[in-house]
């Protein structure tokens, strides 16, 4: 086990250099040149070279590749062109909004998600099978722009029951600011005691978590269904049944416990598929998160804010799915002493 | 003619094929509709210049913002334009990105993995690791880094699609060859002298096409969404092309009041990619032994 651990970080380590190399790459095929987009305006032939000799790009390429790991390595993530600030502390002021919405989407896919699974594969071809099934081949189909803005139209536009963009209204932030401790607002104002922030937070995530929830929810219930139906296939549970076993307890202790291994594995491509779509909705709903932040970097054409976000959350990803296999091992006793 | 006639009874014969072909329909429902929307849209992409009741990109700013009526049956945007006509030449970028990104990512994909399963070894684990770490992005991610870098247009899109999606035919066509590699036929073509790329071409690559048809077909979706959403996010198509993502981005502005702005081009990426992954699904059961019919 101890053996499988180190080669499994061994191999992260190699992703990760890899995923930087593919970021460097793409911060050198720039159209325009990065000393050109940090001077602005229109700098004359000597300020760029004099830029250029400042950032090390005059340099070959290979001594500008290994700078550039070691910068990273660092910490050193390089500054806003926009802003002037690091990136780092850009990219980490932006980090609990998109965690935030992001962890609540996932645990609440899988606590809705699971259970339909189930209730799906053990009443096979009933409506409700046939209807989630229905979700699931349309649900993959709606781009996820549309889905944002049809909810936009019916909670905010036709019922204005919740706002349409944001994480926080400006006069909640005027009369009762939410303190940020964890900059996880729902938790920072349930620490604080402070209701209205709570309410006022709750709103605004409400609805970019109903989009990701929504996107992803009917492949979460239709890979749970399918493995369902394998497992309840197996003989060790006719024997259970053949000993009058509580049904109850056949699916969700029995059965359910092995789709545990693959099931992880759903969840954590999962999670990478909510990071790649929560680009798309932190953008509709204007939710200040490294999503959001990535787009709008790019429209400002600022190339180190928005390959550093991108490094970040690839970086999550990475972390996610590393997680997701080592918890293998408490899964399944089995592998432990392999 | 005696009633031992060995004379085929057409009639019976007619009724048996009639009959199959409404069992196939019935059987294959979603299957039958997706594949009669997907020809619909292909069909309305390819006829468009005729069919369109409005010119695309006329701007009439007398007639901006009209609901749905017999005139304009998807209403018109905020320059007046018919939604409907656009929706319809929109068919043809968005059917053309499907086709384009697929290709181009097969292009790729298939010759790595085809060396990586054939040799294997060295190579093997190299192509491999290297494919990887495309695959350490969470989706989307990547192609927007890339199309950041290559800047917007439609094309960059589709390369960034393609340069994310490859790994995916990397691993399957690999491993496809690696299953039929050790079979005793390459063997003794080995022994007979033919060389590596002719086996490669004639013996392995035929054995790995359905699953890289499967994999083309359900991606052939996942591309006219996800350059949509490229376009949507100011970073794929720009105007004046006309595409279904650019125009719900640009119904933005105002579909809170003029909902169908935004209605057009969303109903027509569902309708598209819902009828294609219903055909893909079909597709896979037909094809795919080991995926079986569904329960």
């Amino acid at each position: 086990m101890v053996k499988y651990v180190v080669q499994r970080l061994i191999l992260m380590v190699g992703v990760v250099l890899g995923v930087v190399t593919i970021t460097f790459i793409l911060s050198r095929v720039l159209p325009s040149s990065p000393a050109e987009l940090m001077l602005g305006g229109r700098p004359t032939v000597e300020q760029i070279a004099a830029a250029e000799a400042e950032m090390g790009l005059d340099q070959p390429l290979p001594v500008q590749y290994i700078n550039y790991v070691s910068d990273l390595s660092q910490g050193e993530f390089g500054r806003s062109l926009r802003t002037g600030q690091p990136v780092l502390s850009e990219v980490s002021d932006r980090l609990g909004a998109t965690f935030e919405l992001t962890t609540l989407a996932i645990v609440l896919v899988v606590l809705v998600g699971i259970p339909l699974g189930v209730l799906s594969a053990v009443r096979r071809n009933s409506m409700l099978d046939n209807v989630a099934r229905a979700i699931a081949v349309g649900g993959v189909a709606i781009p996820s722009f549309i889905l944002a803005m049809a909810l936009q139209l019916i909670f905010y536009g036709a019922l204005g029951w919740l706002p349409l963009q944001g994480r926080v209204a400006p006069i909640v932030s005027l009369d009762s600011p939410i303190l940020p401790i964890t900059q996880l607002y729902l938790i920072d104002a349930l620490l604080t005691g402070n209701w209205d922030g709570f309410r006022d937070a709750l709103a605004h995530i409400a609805l970019p978590l109903l989009t990701l929830v929504i996107l992803l929810l009917a492949t979460v219930t239709r890979i749970t269904r399918n493995m369902m139906v394998e497992v309840l296939k197996e003989e060790y549970i006719r024997t259970a049944f053949a000993y009058g076993v509580p049904k109850s307890s056949i699916y969700y202790r029995h059965a359910l416990k092995a789709t545990l291994i693959p099931m992880l594995t759903v969840i954590g491509l999962t999670y990478g598929n909510l990071l790649g779509g929560a680009v798309i909705v932190e953008f509709i709903f204007d939710w200040p998160g490294l999503g959001a932040f990535v787009v709008f970097s790019i429209i400002a054409n600022d190339y180190p804010a928005s390959l550093g976000a991108t490094l970040f959350l690839a970086g999550i990803y990475l972390s996610v799915n590393l997680i997701v296999d080592l918890l293998y091992f408490v899964v399944d006793p089995r592998l432990r002493t392999q | 003619m005696t009633e031992f006639s060995t004379k085929p009874d057409n009639t019976v014969l007619r009724a048996s094929w009639r009959l199959r072909v409404k069992a196939f329909i019935l059987d294959n429902m979603l299957f039958v509709a997706g594949a009669s929307i997907f020809f619909l849209v292909m069909i309305s992409a390819i006829l468009a210049p005729w069919i369109a009741p409005h010119s695309p990109a006329e701007i009439v700013m007398s007639n901006k913002l009209m609901a749905p009526g017999i005139d304009h049956p998807m209403g018109t945007d905020k320059f007046g334009r018919d939604i409907f006509s656009r929706v319809l030449f929109g068919a043809q970028i968005s059917l053309t990105v499907g086709v384009c990104v697929v290709a181009l990512a097969v292009l790729i994909g298939a010759p790595i993995g085809l060396l990586s399963g054939y040799f294997g070894g060295k190579l093997d684990t190299a192509l491999m690791r290297i494919s990887d770490v495309f695959l350490a992005f969470p989706p989307l991610l990547l192609p927007i880094a890339i199309t950041a870098a290559l800047g917007p247009g439609l094309w960059n899109a589709m390369i960034a699609l393609a340069v994310s999606w490859f790994p995916w035919y990397a691993r399957i066509v690999r491993g496809a060859v690696m299953r039929v590699r050790k079979e005793l036929y390459i063997d003794a073509a080995r022994t007979m002298g033919v060389s590596h790329l002719r086996i490669m071409l004639r013996h392995v690559t035929p054995n790995s096409l359905t699953p890289v048809i499967v994999q083309g077909s359900m991606d052939f979706g996942y591309a006219i969404l996800a350059a949509a959403s490229l376009s949507f996010i100011g970073l794929g198509a720009r105007p004046p092309t006309i595409e279904w993502g650019l125009m719900a981005a640009a119904a933005r502005t105002q579909f809170l009041d003029q909902w169908w702005t935004a209605l057009g081009p969303g109903l027509a990426i569902f309708l598209t990619v819902l009828a294609i992954n219903l055909v893909g699904d079909g597709l896979r059961d037909v094809l795919d032994p080991k995926h079986g019919r569904r329960e």
